[in-house]
């Protein structure tokens, strides 16, 4: 390859000198001036024109022939390729954009569209969010384009998103750093000093690559950086002259790619895994609260292994795939109850462990109180610890703990649950045991409780949430399924109906509560899912339906199977909950909450907005009883590899 | 662009200023006014149920117990068995927990009563044993 290069460089460098001799025609001259007259080199003709006083000869390109000269059948877009196959990207997701063509137009012709395969999307934000839920399913990063300027505002909100739910993102983004090779106009609204200052606060590394050896290092760099727990979205600024230019010989010569070794993450502290044990074998009532625990499907095994090791009660938070939900041992029914009992709480990778163990409440005056018990031993293992940016204030409040490692949850669990093994007496045993019966009784107790109360409202119209979750379980409990996004904040009957075990079987949330990620993240879940087989399902709220639906003509023009039903409650319901608290502070207007906040007069006709994009769909349906059959005709369809969405009128939450 | 959850810290609060003997055995349902109403006195009906649903819409009660009073995670259920309508005004006025106050100057007890009568014209679920899709 470097050989051809030089070939072309030596081509490239012919062609500039003819050119540097005869591209500076003065507009005047034009036509009049013969075109092999040699003119003033540009910096010459400037330092003359400043001296004489007259005014500067305007140049202009040269006969459009020795354009020919510039083709270049390897441009640095080329490598950019060589680089990103080399990390692995089964796609990349893009809405097309100038600032960027050189590699697109690189992995198309030279890359052959092919690992990765090109996602044509309709908005960066959806761009963003399906590279977040894909990584959720599949567990590796999905590569992303975008302009530096335009796109990277329109991707912001998804690059948060991912960022406060620590997941990676490798993010392109294309500018046009010489000002004096931009095109007039547009390039130059699109084109910025530092196009990643935007984003920095909530990105966790990026660069701008100044040469091709220099963008391969960061780019294998960047993926190593977002793949060591925590991790984060990384974004590397690519110029637009260095994608589209041909590759210099001396510059070829110093090609090559980086080799990557992702990092292992870190364990606790020996020491602090033998104290945590020490105080979780001893404890009374010790109680595990998870939240993003588990990172990879081994994740799971590792935490029942734990938990089954003590017969302690797990809270799940949800923010990852973490525990069976039908396990005895799971107590999330139960969470304010256990918490209150505990001595000893082991909080891993927890979101947020102050909010774990005290309770806010939001009204006139807000105060707060303890959710447990003096004394209660609090043992945190996060990899927040590990990297804290300061604007964004997405870390919590600070917990105060006994013991806090800064490091990896699900590496540490194998040596804690090691340590606790060791310590275990047969006088332990023997509590353990019966601590097992009670959570037993109390877990079974929890069930039926939750199926007692999802018959209220059952024949409602709206359809009840309840009933909304169970109709959906009825048709995908045989299937190997997953949910790929549940935004629609659905009271958790999901949780308290389904059978979750499998690593997939559900992807947490966005992380940052930005509306908007439901519908995109479940398209990347469902893309991950894809090749595996599987049945991609997505209760889908309205209001984020909303947001970018372009994203559903993505799902239809990629033949991405996914069954989304609306959780469709007419409106931004939360934050009509919200003006609700505020009218009823303010004593008036109790009446006028929907305001502003309410997606009525006219309904959005979901389903006919996803027609529109190609996919298939049914709704809006009120009737309870017309629900499971429409869920199954979508099902069908699902089966067949298309998208498919049934709209259900529900209740609020 | 977007606010929080709320997270209802309803049942342990109830749960204090509402002395009743059944352990809460569910974070949603826990501790429900309802729940906590067993066993005291049937309240009388003095309203009138369709003018309490016109209020428990308009007065955004639906938002956060659903429109059949079923509750979800926002607000525990309060149909079809809601406190005595003495206890339900007084705790409209002074929620314990995490729901907001409603004033008389935004809801009169005349209109608290109607809406009690709605809640208590709610029809009793059917037997869990009946639906088949709540099969264990």
């Amino acid at each position: 390859m470097s050989e051809k290069r030089a070939v072309d460089r030596r081509d490239f460098l012919k062609g500039a000198a003819v050119t540097g001799a005869a591209a500076l025609v003065p507009d005047v001259a034009l036509g009049a001036a013969p075109p092999e007259a040699p003119q003033a080199a540009p910096a010459q003709g400037a330092a003359q024109t400043a001296e004489s006083g007259t005014a500067p000869v305007t140049a202009r390109e040269v006969d459009p022939a020795v354009e020919v000269e510039f083709t270049t059948d390897v441009p640095g877009g080329d490598f950019m390729v060589d680089v990103v196959k080399s990390l692995g990207f089964e796609y990349i997701a893009a809405n097309p954009g100038s600032s960027f063509r050189g590699i697109h137009e690189s992995l198309i012709n030279y890359g052959g569209n092919v690992a990765p395969e090109l996602l044509t999307c309709c908005h960066e934000e959806s761009s963003i969010a399906m590279a977040h839920g894909y990584f959720k399913v599949e567990g590796k990063p999905m590569a992303v384009m975008c302009h530096g300027t335009v796109g990277l505002q329109h991707g912001a909100m998804a690059i948060y998103n991912a960022y406060c739910d620590r997941v990676p993102v490798f993010m392109l983004a294309g500018n046009h750093l010489d000002a004096s090779m931009r095109r007039p106009g547009v390039e130059w609204a699109h084109s910025v000093q530092d196009a990643a200052a935007m984003v920095r606060d909530f990105t966790k590394w990026d660069d701008t690559p100044h040469s091709l050896p220099h963008f391969a290092e960061s780019a294998v760099r960047a993926y190593k950086i977002a793949m060591t727990p925590p991790m984060m979205p990384v974004l590397i600024t690519i110029d637009g002259g260095l994608q589209e230019d041909p590759i210099t010989p001396d510059i070829a010569s110093r090609l090559r790619v980086p080799k990557l070794t992702v990092a292992t993450p870190p364990q606790g502290d020996s020491g602090a895994v033998a104290e945590a044990a020490a105080l979780l074998v001893n404890a009374e009532n010790p109680v595990i609260v998870v939240d993003r625990v588990a990172r990879t499907p081994a994740g799971i095994g590792l935490l029942v292994e734990l938990a089954e090791t003590l017969q302690a009660p797990v809270i799940d938070r949800h923010g990852r795939m973490n525990f069976p939900s039908r396990h005895a041992l799971n107590q999330t029914e139960s969470a304010n109850q256990v918490i209150a009992g505990a001595d000893v709480i082991l909080g891993l990778e927890l979101f947020d462990f102050w909010g774990t163990v005290n309770a806010m409440r939001d009204a006139l005056h807000r105060t707060s109180r303890s959710r447990v018990r003096e004394g209660t031993r609090l043992i945190s293992i996060t990899s927040q610890d590990l990297f804290t940016k300061s604007n964004f204030q997405d870390f919590q409040r600070y917990p105060e703990v006994d013991i806090a490692m800064a490091a990896d949850a699900e590496a540490t669990l194998p040596a804690l649950t090691e340590a606790c093994r060791r310590l275990v007496t047969d006088d332990r045993r023997s509590a353990f045991g019966e601590r097992r019966q009670r959570l037993e009784l109390a877990h079974v107790r929890g069930r039926d409780a939750a199926r007692a109360e999802a018959a209220y409202g059952w024949n409602a119209t709206p359809i009840s949430t309840a009933r909304l979750a169970a109709e959906l379980w009825d048709q995908i409990k045989d299937e190997d399924w997953s949910l790929v996004s549940e935004s629609g904040n659905s009271s958790g009957w999901v949780w308290r109906l389904w059978d979750f075990q499998n690593s997939y079987h559900h992807i947490g949330d966005s992380g940052g509560a930005g509306v908007g990620y439901g519908a995109p993240a479940a398209v990347g879940g469902a893309l991950a899912n894809k090749k595996h087989g599987r049945i991609s399902v997505n209760i889908q709220a309205d209001g984020d339906f909303l947001y970018a639906p372009g994203v559903w003509w993505t799902a239809a023009h990629h033949r991405i199977p996914l069954l989304t039903v609306m959780h469709n409650n007419r409106g931004y319901h939360q934050e009509i909950m919200h003006i609700q608290r505020m009218a009823n502070r303010h004593n008036r207007g109790v009446t006028s909450a929907r305001l502003g906040s309410a997606l009525d007069n006219p309904n959005p006709d979901f389903a006919k907005i996803a027609q529109g994009m190609g996919v298939h769909a049914e709704g809006p349906i009120t009737n309870p009883s017309e629900l499971g059959p429409a869920i199954r005709r979508a099902l069908d369809v699902v089966k067949g590899g298309e998208p498919a969405l049934v709209d259900a009128v529900t209740q609020p939450r | 662009m977007k606010t929080c959850i709320f997270l209802s810290a309803t049942a342990t609060v109830l749960a204090v200023v509402i002395a009743t003997a059944q352990a809460p055995s569910s974070t949603l349902v826990a501790a429900s006014p309802q729940t906590q109403a067993q066993g005291q006195t049937a309240p009388e009906p003095t309203g009138d149920p369709d003018t309490g649903e016109e209020l428990y819409t308009d007065i955004g009660c639906y938002a956060c117990h659903g429109f059949e009073g079923q509750g979800g995670v926002t607000g525990p259920r309060i149909a079809p068995r809601p406190f005595p309508l003495a206890l339900f005004i007084r705790f409209v006025r002074q929620p314990p927990n995490q729901m907001p106050l409603y004033t008389d100057r935004s809801v009169s007890d005349e209109d608290l009563g109607h809406i009690h009568a709605y809640l208590l014209s709610r029809p009793e679920p059917p037997a869990v044993d009946s639906i088949p899709l709540l099969q264990p």
